[in-house]
């Protein structure tokens, strides 16, 4: 008897289990900052203006408005900065932007410090491109001063844009201001150029040159070109596919696909900034019958995280990678288990955050592995799909791009504020983003 | 009395539990079956001492290895072993490098009328590589038949996806079903020097829907051919 109420108990405990349907799993949403700075912003340019509101309502840190009457009378009269009239009024900052014909200056004032700050002037050209990038300094200084670290204001994107010609596809390597804007093509390989990546030291050899994957003769190569010229030459002599590149943080070493060997298999080529290519790619990692995508690596240049199907759907893994001595690879490990179909690693310059896209519902979201709780987090809701995720300098900050139907467009978004913000528009397909310095 | 309805609970709570179990859909589970399938093959290996790991990389001359080789190739028992048979490495020569005999992809071009039945388009399902119809076995043996008695004839098989992954894994993916295609040929004793592959991902769809009969006509390759004068 006692044995059939053990068999009783034995099929009953499973119900005990929690076990949530894992589409309907609890989000747990990226802790947001509650106490933004709220500034207030007077600047006479609308354009100018423009352009400071989206950068102070964008760095992750801050509110910004403007326009209010009584708070531009208030800033209108000569006498001194009275905290009195701003502090009932919930800001923490005011910022007020100077300008006269050749020239703008602003003043920040803390109104949790009381301390004033004057942002040195400067030169100011008359054509909006380039008096945008002094805008964005500006932003770059508030921030400074407020957080103590450098902003991303001034930074640049790259990304790829495919466009019909004809009964074909073309693709090309474009660049803007991080917000979108300046954008402007540099190659003009009137091929398919997609996978712009970036050299993440300066020497003799890499010096104002960047790396794509050009499909020019037919099969896709890694190619290499400078900022200043249209048309690249190949990169890496070896036979086959090559795709996907990355570089490591020191940048000494490149990661990329290639099917060299006769299947989708991850490589790994040595790098000197100062003299180029060292050695031959070495085949890093392979598994029977599956495919290997999207290496990405960890900034202390030891580990990288790819894709591979190696245990049925793709899931994003984690190896070591050589070092010079004395080195035995471990197994690779599986880091994402929520989803069931996760892709697009990017690894935050910090080391603490691994960006990537997952299947939701039917949907691609941006999700965020936190290597320090072990959590998977979602950042993106809504119903396009999203991909490419890549993370600016400051490891807060993520571009990448949707897929939808009808557009693919770049995205800005932030860990801290979580809000998606659509940096481009126009004609064609955006994709493949990746943050200049 | 007792002992039939204690059985006939036992089971139906069994029943419910395996059809209902965390709530997954049949594809859930049929995915985590075979991830746990693939997961216990590797760590039967490792326990029976098969080498599964890589190779090491002990000194920095490592990164040069022979010089015959292009690339320094993993030397792990099971990719010797397991792929053998499918993973044949690609033609020395790239297509359309200056001084080279091959002519870059633009030079290839679409099978004529009378190749385009026998270069017809092969179709996968989704995420794989292997081809599920004895249709197309039927035609790649065709193929490599045209190719071994026409040795001057070069073709690009070119590995597509539908649109449901992200773009990166379908360009890495399009390699993989571009390349079994190659592999079938070449084990049909078709010269793999004269088969370049090429993959496009979700870049190049066939057909522009956004529904299953759509994807099925996208999860392709295709062959384009030139005839070396």
């Amino acid at each position: 008897m006692k044995s059939k109420i053990w068999i009783c108990l034995l099929f009953l405990f499973p119900f005990f289990l929690d076990c949530k349907d894992i589409d309907q799993e609890i989000i747990v949403p990226l802790a947001k900052s509650e106490n933004l700075f709220s500034i207030y912003l007077s600047c006479k340019s609308t354009e100018l203006k423009e352009v400071l509101l989206f950068d102070l309502n964008h760095n992750g840190i801050s509110t910004a408005s403007s326009e209010k009457t009584e708070e531009e009378n208030q800033l209108l009269q000569e006498s001194p900065f009275r905290p009195s009239f701003w502090k009932p009024k919930g800001y923490t900052h005011v910022l007020k932007i100077t300008l006269n014909q050749s020239q703008v200056s602003a003043v920040l004032f803390s109104l949790k410090t009381g301390l004033t700050k004057n942002i040195d002037p400067l030169n100011l050209t008359g054509s909006l491109p380039s008096d945008r990038r002094v805008m964005h300094q500006i932003a770059n200084d508030v921030y400074e001063t407020i957080e103590g670290k450098k902003g991303i204001a001034q930074s640049q994107i790259f990304y790829a844009i495919q466009l019909p010609d004809g009964n074909k596809w073309k693709s090309e390597i474009w660049t803007a201001d991080y917000d979108g804007k300046n954008a402007r093509q540099l190659t003009q390989e009137k091929s398919y150029c997609i996978n712009p990546t970036l050299f993440p030291s300066e020497g003799v050899f890499t010096k104002n040159k960047y790396l794509y994957v050009n499909y020019k003769l037919g099969q896709p190569k890694i190619y290499i070109t400078s900022f200043d010229k249209p048309q690249g030459k190949p990169f890496i002599s070896l036979r086959g596919n090559q795709l996907l590149p990355s570089f490591s943080y020191s940048g000494d070493l490149i990661a990329f696909i290639s099917d060299a060997s006769g299947q989708a298999d991850l490589f790994l080529q040595a790098f000197d900034p100062d003299k180029g290519l060292i050695g031959k790619p070495l085949q890093l990692y392979s598994f029977p019958q599956s495919v290997q995508a999207s290496p990405t690596f960890h900034p202390d240049g030891k580990k990288i995280a790819f894709v591979s199907d190696q245990e049925g759907t793709p899931r994003i893994f984690l190896i070591n990678i050589p070092s010079l001595r004395n080195w035995k690879r471990p197994q690779p490990i599986c880091l994402t288990r929520k989803y069931r179909e996760n892709t697009c690693p990017s690894w935050s310059p910090d080391g603490t955050k691994l960006a990537y896209s997952a299947k939701i519902n039917g949907v691609r979201q941006i999700m965020v592995y936190d290597f320090i709780t072990r959590e998977e987090i979602q950042l993106t809701t809504g119903k396009m799909h999203k991909e490419n995720p890549c993370w600016a300098t400051n490891s807060t900050h993520i571009i990448f791009n949707t897929v939808d139907p009808s557009s693919s467009e770049l995205f800005l978004i932030n860990l801290k504020q979580k809000e998606m913000v659509q940096i481009t528009e126009g004609p064609g397909k955006k994709h493949y983003p990746t943050w200049g310095p | 009395m007792k002992k039939p309805s204690l059985y006939f609970i036992s089971s139906l709570l069994a029943a419910c539990y395996l059809l209902t179990g965390c709530q997954n859909s049949s594809g859930a589970v049929w995915e985590d079956t075979k991830t746990m399938g693939r997961y216990l093959q590797r760590k039967g290996k490792l326990l029976w001492n098969k080498d599964v790991d890589s190779r090491m990389i002990e000194t920095a001359d490592d990164f040069n290895g022979p010089v015959e080789e292009e690339f320094i190739p993993l030397k792990d028992e099971d990719l010797k072993t397991q792929f053998a048979n499918f993973s044949i490495p690609q033609p020395q020569e790239s297509p359309g490098v200056e001084g080279g005999s091959i002519p870059s992809i633009d030079h290839f071009s679409t099978p004529s009328a009378e190749l385009a039945k026998l270069f017809s388009n092969v179709y996968f399902n989704t995420d794989e590589h292997v081809l599920r119809k004895k249709d197309y076995y039927d035609s790649i043996d065709q193929i490599a038949n045209y190719m071994k008695k026409n040795s001057n004839i070069y073709i690009f098989v070119s590995g597509h996806c539908d649109e449901r992954a992200s773009e990166a894994y379908n360009l890495a993916l399009g390699t993989r079903r571009a390349n079994t295609i190659r592999s079938l040929l070449v084990k049909k004793g078709v010269n793999p020097n004269h088969i370049y592959t090429i993959s496009f991902g979700k870049e190049m769809p066939a057909e522009l829907g956004h529904h299953a009969e759509a994807w099925a006509k996208n999860r392709r390759v295709e062959f384009k051919i030139f005839k070396k004068e």
